[in-house]
């Protein structure tokens, strides 16, 4: 039997913001390579860091914003304490 | 040591880890905000319960006589009724603070590998256990081992992690000694230390380097 593998939504999250700092705006395929996400899933969560502001649509596709930045430092900051409460990043 | 001093070293000590989770529920509550993990916000609730449940074993637990006296009366025993009040107030809140804590991961979890949303059926398996399991050890140790499992398979099962619940599950355990022991004033003491110990040890282990 294959083992499922699971990620929390926080690491997800953490690598999409990451990428996006590191490389720039890029479209949702290279995105989902980079986060190692299936596309549709990783539609779902774009969407929802749309609606709350921490990326934005542009012509290349998704870009990081201002507060995305700012979240992304948070979870930089927080990622030993999630890590030892059992999240996966 | 005297009964006196450790009464007051497991109150300070759970106090300690009641403040303490508290902080990391705070924390847990901005970053699910932000980030809009519903699992997040679950461990944090998961949290802020804990830490509630611990202040208020400590200080009932810490408000009991320490000597009772009177015709008619077997003092031992009846202090030891009364030691224990607050940990029998706290006890169906612990319950709650844990299936919050295993559910938080399922919640999280994400398939890297399926492309559709996975089923969430089962998510509502901790609450049938709460509904029909009566609050005691037994119960307090299932939801542990449950939170493991359910730690292993959504989450990451790191040492800090598995220290957390297995000093939780002890701590539960520590008043079975109530049966056998004959000098059993420090029992009660002894499983609020641990609990309180518990979230000192996962907020110790976030602040050490790699």
């Amino acid at each position: 039997m294959v083992r499922r593998k699971y990620r929390s939504q926080a690491g997800i999250v953490h690598d999409i913001l990451e990428v996006l700092q590191r490389e720039g705006a890029m479209p949702a395929t290279r995105i989902a390579t980079y986060a190692n996400l299936p596309y549709d899933r990783l539609k779902l969560i774009l969407l929802s860091l749309e609606e709350s502001g921490l990326v934005i649509k542009t012509k290349e596709g998704y870009d990081i914003t201002e507060k995305g930045l700012e979240a992304l430092n948070t979870l930089r900051r927080s990622r030993k304490l999630l890590e030892s409460l059992g999240f996966r990043l | 040591m005297d009964s006196q001093t450790f009464i007051l070293l497991s109150a300070v000590i759970a106090y300690s880890g009641a403040f303490t989770s508290l902080y990391i529920s705070l924390s847990l509550f901005k970053l699910g905000e932000v980030i809009k993990d519903k699992g997040l916000t679950l461990s944090a609730i998961a949290m802020t319960i804990f830490g509630i449940s611990l202040l208020i074993e400590a200080t009932v637990n810490i408000m009991a006589p320490t000597y009772i006296s009177g015709p008619g009366r077997r003092p031992q025993e009846l202090l030891s009724i009364l030691v224990n009040r607050g940990t029998l107030i706290a006890i169906p809140l612990y319950t709650i603070s844990y299936v919050l804590m295993a559910s938080s991961h399922y919640v999280s979890g994400v398939s890297l590998r399926e492309t559709a949303i996975p089923p969430k059926e089962f998510s509502v398996i901790p609450l049938f256990v709460i509904m029909f399991i009566d609050y005691n050890v037994i119960d307090l140790i299932v939801l542990i081992v449950a939170a493991i499992i359910v730690l292993g398979k959504y989450g990451s099962a790191r040492l800090p992690t598995v220290v957390f619940y297995i000093v939780l599950g002890i701590s539960h355990l520590v008043p079975v000694m109530l049966l056998f022991a004959s000098s059993s004033w420090w029992i009660v003491p002894l499983s609020t230390l641990l609990r309180g110990l518990a979230p000192l040890i996962l907020f110790a282990s976030s602040l050490l380097k790699e």
